[in-house]
């Protein structure tokens, strides 16, 4: 792993070494803020970017995609791959952990998705660590963040008059070496200059272990109390960076079509919907549980990595007001 | 396994509908026969008693479905409920279409572990696939290594029973005990009367040396588990295989996820003892 200082304006420059990349940003459009194409020359000087409505999930595992067509009802055998090259730049410390909980998913388990695979071996994700929290932010009590590379090819440090760059990714490190003024050979965060870095001032959360979340798996009472507010909507889900559940479905047009595959969302009752009318997670309360539970017991417990990334994307879309923080509260003050 | 699908296990591989034929007489169960179009894959193709296969009719969709016939034969068997878009698409289908296949997928009865033992097998219902596949196979390969195979198998009406041909056979076979049952009287019906969890209860069986396999609607299985547990048999013994609603089939997609288990992937089949840690979604 390199860390490599470099001028404010030679990093600038040093993007043009990526010209076969195409440039995402954050970039505010009325009420949100897009991952937008952009090009490399009129990026901020400092580097900094609002926190994108949707996490980078959407560039790697995009909300709609095609797998493979059909023509006269027989399916190609060549899968649709996307092999546009992307270097995702100004996304946060939480959204790379959240690439990571997803490539726990797609790439760590047999069998590996091809889709996703091609994807993130054609994405650069270069992260900026963060001056300050978010209201809604809670990544310091996950160990998420705010200056942690996660799942990141890269993560830039604000040193004041220069930067940092912290990387892992072979690519990212040869091309900006020329640029740097220094470099040095390190094996993680802690060894390295981050400048300032944000303060917390609030308790850190309580966060249990895998084994302790999964001995509250049978405890209906809580799961009740928590999900009674909540509406079922899944917006929580749709804009979790972790939450990697889809759906497959055919299109047609005429003999010809496509299968594609779209997000899905354990908050829906039709989601585990049987043909029998028996559905297994009939209310919000068992719904909650695996939502719950899926992130903070069963990713850690067979994956080593929390599956929530504290980016408080969940509290702020909630039209019930659900505040992620105030469940983790609730979940450790039950008794177990 | 998706060792079949070095490229990518989302790809259906193309299968010929060789025979198709109505199951129950009121036509809403169909059985497919289908083989492999490719010389290679069909070579490779290899699956045991309890797995299943993601069948796509492209355009409509894709279901998973237990594989029904034993993996000694040609054909790969399917019967089919028709409940909705891809059953209803399923339904349609005649000899000579091409279809796609991915699998096969999930784990199996665990055959092996049968040695010397009684088998007690129960279904209700279409869900008698895999569990007839399980039969057909020990009888062919392990009938020297097995004891007695107990059948209880139970369907709404006597024109519901799948697959008469097979049920005729094993009545002449001195090996299998069959007790067939229906929900209620019906004329010319000469076997046993009752649910499936009642028969169970009456079924003698040697609880220190007897294996179950359940498989059936979800209401039969949680009234059948007790039944067995009050003969003394253990719950390391008893096998369900449970039927969520699944997309991927390799555990990707997320949908069959219950606590740490996949149902895709680390099931369909579970021991009791293996449930009892899940919550009760199922
Ligand atoms: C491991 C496994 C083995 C199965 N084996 C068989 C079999 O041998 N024979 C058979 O007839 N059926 C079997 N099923 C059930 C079969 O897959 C569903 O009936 C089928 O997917 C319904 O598809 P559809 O498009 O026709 O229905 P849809 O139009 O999608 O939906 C109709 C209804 O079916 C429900 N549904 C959709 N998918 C499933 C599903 N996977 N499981 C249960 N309900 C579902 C929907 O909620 C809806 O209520 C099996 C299911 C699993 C998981
Ligand atoms: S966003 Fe809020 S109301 Fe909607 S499903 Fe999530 S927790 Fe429930
Ligand atoms: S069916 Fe997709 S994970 Fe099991």
């Amino acid at each position: 792993m390199l860390f490599l200082k470099l001028a404010r304006k030679k990093l600038l420059e040093a993007l043009k070494e990526f010209p076969e990349y195409s440039f995402y940003t954050p970039k505010k459009e009325g009420e949100r803020v897009l991952l937008k194409e952009t090009s490399p020359d009129g990026l901020p000087e400092d580097l900094r970017f609002e926190r994108s409505t949707a996490s980078a999930k959407e560039l790697l595992f995009p909300q709609a995609e095609t797998m493979f067509y059909f023509l006269r009802y027989k399916p190609s055998q060549k899968p649709v791959l996307d092999e546009g090259k992307r270097l995702i730049l100004g996304l946060r410390p939480c959204d790379a952990h959240g690439i990571q909980a997803l490539e726990a998913n797609f790439l760590k388990v047999e069998p590996i998705d091809p889709y996703f695979k091609r994807r993130r071996e054609n994405t650069l994700l270069v992260t900026v660590a963060c001056l300050e929290f978010e209201d809604n932010c809670f990544c310091d009590s996950l160990g998420s963040g705010p200056d942690r590379l996660n799942g990141a090819d890269a993560i830039i440090y604000d040193l004041n008059d220069a930067v940092g760059v912290l990387s892992n990714n072979e690519i990212i490190s040869q091309r900006l070496k020329d640029y740097a003024f220094q470099i040095q050979e390190v094996r993680g965060e802690d060894e390295v200059e981050k400048g300032s870095l944000p303060q917390r001032t609030v308790e850190p959360l309580p966060i249990l272990s895998p084994e302790e979340y999964l001995s509250l798996i049978l405890e209906e009472k809580l799961w009740d109390k928590i999900s009674s507010t909540c509406l079922g909507c899944a917006s929580c889900t749709y804009l979790c960076p972790t939450c990697y559940c889809f759906d497959i479905q055919d299109i047609n047009y005429g003999p010809a079509g496509k299968r594609i595959r779209t997000y899905d969302s354990c908050m829906f009752n039709l989601y585990t919907l049987e043909a029998s009318g028996h559905n297994p997670r009939p209310t919000l309360k068992e719904r909650w549980r695996q939502r719950f539970l899926h992130k903070f017991s069963y990713i850690p417990y067979l994956h080593g990595i929390l599956g929530c990334t504290g980016c408080g994307r969940c509290i702020e879309v909630c039209p019930a007001g659900i505040d992620m923080r105030e469940v983790i509260k609730d979940v450790a003050k039950f008794p177990r | 396994m998706w060792q079949n699908f070095p490229v990518n296990p989302y790809l259906p591989i193309p299968v010929r509908v060789e025979k198709v034929r109505f199951e129950s007489e009121d036509r809403s169960l169909k059985t497919l026969w289908l083989s492999l179009l490719d010389e290679e894959v069909r070579k490779n193709f290899y699956f045991r008693p309890g797995q299943f296969i993601e069948l796509s009719v492209p355009g409509k969709g894709e279901s998973p479905f237990g594989i029904a016939s034993s993996p000694r034969e040609e054909l790969i068997k399917i019967t089919v409920n028709k409940t909705g878009t891809v059953t209803r698409a399923i339904h349609q289908l005649d000899q000579g279409d091409i279809v796609g296949v991915r699998g096969p997928f999930g784990n199996y009865y665990p055959i092996e572990d049968l040695l010397g033992a009684n088998l007690f097998i129960i279904s209700g219902g279409f869900a008698f696939t895999t569990l007839a596949s399980f039969t057909e196979y020990v009888l062919q390969d392990w009938s020297d290594k097995v004891k007695d195979i107990d059948l209880v198998y139970g369907a709404r009406t006597p024109g519901m029973l799948l697959y008469k041909d097979l049920l005729e056979e094993w009545k002449g076979n001195p090996r299998v005990k069959l007790h067939l049952t229906v929900d209620r009287e019906y004329p010319g019906w000469t076997g046993l009367v009752g649910f499936v969890p009642d028969i169970v209860a009456k079924v003698d069986v040697d609880p220190l040396n007897t294996y179950c396999f359940i498989c059936g609607p979800p209401i039969m299985i949680r009234l059948t588990i007790p039944r067995l547990i009050e003969k003394g048999i253990s719950k390391d013994r008893i096998y369900t295989s449970l039927e969520r609603r699944m997309k991927c089939g390799i555990g990707k997609c997320g949908r069959c996820n219950i606590g740490l288990k996949y149902v895709c992937r680390d099931g369909p089949i579970f021991k009791v003892s293996e449930l009892e840690k899940l919550p009760a979604e199922y």
